[in-house]
């Protein structure tokens, strides 16, 4: 236990000269004479820890950026970013955040596609509930009923063709070399943790993506919902879009999207 | 003459720590006689759905759980979160569990940091966690335990040592004290002294469960709390220094990184039981 003469500063001013050392150690050089000088070891610990934490959600976007890279943008996160979340778990959703609020303006547009991509698997396999019901047989009495949709569904739009990020993929050495231009068409994807616990995506056109954002944010029954989207696309009636319901409906109860019909 | 415990515990004397490369083996060749109750932190379970969730149910209806948190960050100046303490409450009644310990520590400054800090040894620092220490127990309605931490980087200035430092929050915040002795051993080799001495004069008649675990030599003065080894010799001397000392209490083994399979961590589970049948049977040193 060291004791000495020095002036003891207040608890908020202690603790607040420590994090910023913590936050950004190379700035904040040098410390003030009332911090230890081993507090450089949890400048270490720290980096270490998250850098670790988001490495595992991450690995495609760490792979393009290089050790080098990476490293520097964690720090940059530690330094910027105001974590909320107690939950360790949840880190990787901060620092999603902190990139789409335009943490790393310098790193190519399709790289925050890649980051947001890998992020939504940790969301889906982590989303509530604990278990998704088996989906039911396809009936025809669907098209009049509202249906229940998958929990965990999430409704994706990227600017580039995100299935291609994968390091199996033929593409991928291309991407990790250097910029692309996005694709003329979004990719629309449905994601969701299916009954089976695998984690689904389903691409999408325009229209049906917009079908399933019609039923997510109403309590409207398919055929109703159907109707909405007619109209939306000045259609004179929902016969062209009901020729598709069954075909469609049944697509969703296989991939999970949807579960069955609301009682 | 019995120390008095001052939360109600109805754990058995060992535990492990639920860590997800033991949870398939436990759930299909079944749990080890020497392990009575699992611990977890509540953070990693609180809103997660998905088979992981459905884990941790399996084991939490069959076994107590005790909660051992890592994000409340009682020493810190940023506000107390109370919604997230708020959801503590709700875990710790859902599943029924008996004991919740934090770290006498802190780990934000405006936002979370996810390491644990040292408080440095200060009246300020007693009056302002106590305080908050009374806080958290109130919206709980429940006593909290909060772990002795181990630290790498002591404040240079003081009001009093460790160890006083340490009964003097638990006495200001009138909760309990969950002792780690290794935290112990790992402190009396980064900041030179003597353990034994160190945790003779801590507040027995608080400590309401320990841990033991091992750690990690970074340099030759410098000890990492890893979690990451086996235990050592100096620290199974020092749980067997608590036990004779304080009386036995329910007992953990951490076990964080470089996880063992399950038949190497049985051994010192064992080794924790057969120490606490040694001093379950002799009356007390002295009363703390």
């Amino acid at each position: 236990m060291t004791q000495s003469t020095l002036q003891t500063p207040s608890l908020d001013d202690y603790q607040s000269a420590f994090t910023a050392y913590l936050r950004n150690p190379e700035q904040n050089q040098p410390k003030a004479d009332f911090l230890p000088e081993r507090v450089d070891v949890y400048a270490r610990l720290i980096i270490n820890k998250i850098s670790g934490n988001l490495k595992r959600c991450f690995p495609l976007t760490r792979e393009f950026l290089g050790l080098d890279g990476w490293r520097a943008l964690v720090r940059r996160f530690i330094d910027q970013h105001r974590c909320e979340t107690p939950l360790y778990r949840e880190i990787p959703d901060e620092f999603m955040a902190f990139l789409l609020d335009g943490g790393a303006p310098e790193l190519p547009a399709f790289v925050i596609d890649m980051a947001h991509y890998e992020w939504v698997e940790l969301a889906l396999e982590t989303a509530s509930p604990e278990s998704i019901p088996a989906p039911d047989a396809y009936n025809a009495k669907l098209i009049e009923q509202r249906p229940i949709l998958n929990p965990t569904l999430a409704l994706l739009s990227y600017r580039y063709p995100v299935q291609m990020f994968s390091r199996t993929h033929p593409d991928w050495p291309d991407w990790l070399a250097g910029i692309r231009e996005p694709a003329a068409e979004p990719t629309l994807l449905a994601g969701v943790r299916g009954h089976d616990e695998q984690l689904h995506f389903v691409a999408l056109n325009a229209m049906t993506q917009r079908l399933l954002a019609i039923l997510t944010q109403s309590e409207l029954t398919v055929i109703q919902a159907l109707t909405q989207l007619a109209q939306e696309l000045q259609y004179d009636s929902v016969e062209p879009l009901r020729g598709h319901a069954e075909s469609l409906l049944e697509n969703f109860l296989a991939q999970h999207i949807i579960l069955g019909a609301q009682s | 003459m019995v120390v008095k415990r001052s939360s109600p515990s109805l754990l058995p004397d060992t535990g492990l720590g639920l860590r997800r490369e033991h949870i398939a083996e436990l759930m299909t060749d079944g749990v080890p006689e020497c392990v009575g109750f699992f611990e977890v932190s509540p953070e990693n379970y609180l809103d997660l759905g998905g088979k992981k969730m459905r884990d941790f149910r399996w084991f939490a209806e069959r076994y107590p759980i005790v909660a051992h948190g890592l994000s409340l960050s009682i020493g810190a100046i940023d506000p107390l979160d109370e919604a997230f303490i708020l959801k503590i409450k709700a875990f710790l009644d859902e599943y029924d569990i008996p004991l919740y310990t934090e770290h006498l520590s802190y780990c934000t400054r405006n936002g979370h940091l996810y390491d644990l800090f040292p408080l440095p040894f200060t009246e300020e620092a007693v009056r302002h966690t106590g305080e908050r220490i009374r806080r958290t127990q109130e919206i709980l309605e429940r006593r909290i335990a909060l772990e002795n931490a181990s630290f790498y980087a002591a404040a240079p200035f003081a009001d009093m040592d460790e160890a006083s430092f340490i009964g003097a929050v638990l006495e200001e915040g009138d909760c309990d004290l969950h002792l780690d002795v290794n935290n112990i051993y790992v402190n009396s080799v980064n900041h030179h002294y003597d353990a034994s001495e160190f945790l003779q004069k801590l507040p027995g008649e608080r400590i309401v469960y320990c841990h033991i675990a091992g750690h990690d030599e970074d340099g030759p003065d410098l000890i990492i709390d890893t979690h990451g080894q086996d235990v050592i010799d100096p620290v199974w001397a020092l749980l067997a220094q608590a036990y004779q000392q304080f009386g036995v209490m329910p007992t953990l083994l951490e076990r964080d990184f470089n996880i063992p399979p399950l038949a190497e961590v049985v051994p010192e589970i064992e080794r924790i039981a057969t120490l606490q049948q040694r001093y379950q049977s002799q009356p007390l040193a002295r009363s703390a």
